[in-house]
C-alpha cells in the first residue's frame, strides 16, 4: 500500500496534520464537462479517529462549484443534531494518491481560529493505514 | 441553513416514502432529484454516480435508507458550532 510519513515539529500540540488537495470527484467532473483535476482547493486536515466522518470548514469547498449530494446531521461535544450538506469530492494526498468520497461541510463558524481547515475522519481512514509514532514526532498514512 | 433548503423538496419526499422505503430497500441507498425518486443503489458512490450522470452538477439528495438515522459523530473539542 503506498504511504507517506510525515515528521512534524510539534506533533503532540498540532496533530497529525497534512495538506490534501480538494477537486471534484470523478464523477462531479464528468458532470461539469471538464478534463483534468478540474478546479480545486488546498486545505489542512487533521487526521482525526475521533470523527466518523470527514468534514471540511465552511467555505473552503467554494472554489470547486459543486452542489450538495446529500444531508445529514452532525454532533459535537457543544451541539446535537446540527444540520449539515454533503458533497462529492476527490482527496488528493501527499503521496499522489487520491480517493472519491463525500465530506460534510460544516456550519459558518465551525473551526474558527484553528490552524486546520478540516478532519480526516473513519470514513476515510477505513480505505488506508495510520500509524502514529509519538515517541519519533512522526505520523504515517497510506492508502 | 441556506444550503441544506437546496435540498429541502428532497427531504421532504424522501420522509413521505420513508416506511415505504424502509420496507422495500434497507440499508440501500436512495436517490431523490426535485420531486422524483430515481432509485435505489448498493453503495453511496454508485447513487452519486447516476445523480451526476442522470441531472448533471446540480442539487440532488443520496440517502442511506435506515431505520434510525445517526448523526456523524466529532468528539474532539476542536470541532465546535
Amino acid at each position: 500500500m503506498p504511504s507517506f510519513t510525515i515528521e512534524a515539529a510539534d506533533l503532540w500540540n498540532e496533530g497529525p496534520v497534512i495538506e490534501v488537495t480538494l477537486s471534484p470527484s470523478g464523477a462531479a467532473l464528468a458532470a461539469m464537462g471538464l478534463t483534468g483535476s478540474g478546479p480545486v482547493a488546498s486545505a489542512s486536515i487533521l487526521v482525526d479517529t475521533g470523527a466518523s466522518h470527514s468534514l471540511v470548514k465552511n467555505g473552503v469547498l467554494g472554489p470547486l462549484g459543486l452542489h450538495p449530494v446529500g444531508a445529514t446531521e452532525i454532533n459535537t461535544p457543544s451541539s446535537q443534531r446540527v444540520a449539515c450538506a454533503l458533497y462529492s469530492v476527490r482527496m488528493t494526498f501527499p503521496h499522489g494518491q487520491y480517493l472519491d468520497t463525500t465530506v460534510i461541510e460544516g456550519p459558518a463558524g465551525g473551526l474558527d481560529g484553528q490552524n486546520i481547515e478540516g478532519l480526516l475522519g473513519r470514513d476515510v481512514l477505513r480505505h488506508g493505514l495510520f500509524i502514529y509514532l509519538g515517541g519519533m514526532s512522526q505520523f504515517t498514512l497510506g492508502f | 441553513m441556506a444550503v441544506i433548503e437546496q435540498l429541502a423538496c428532497e427531504l421532504e419526499l424522501y420522509d413521505e416514502n420513508r416506511e415505504r422505503l424502509l420496507g422495500e430497500s434497507l440499508g440501500k441507498y436512495v436517490l431523490i432529484h426535485d420531486r422524483e425518486m430515481v432509485g435505489t443503489y448498493d453503495t453511496e458512490a454508485d447513487a452519486v454516480a447516476e445523480g451526476y450522470r442522470r441531472f448533471g452538477n446540480v442539487p440532488f439528495l443520496v440517502k442511506l435508507i435506515a431505520p434510525v438515522e445517526e448523526p456523524a459523530n466529532f468528539l474532539s473539542p476542536q470541532v465546535r458550532f
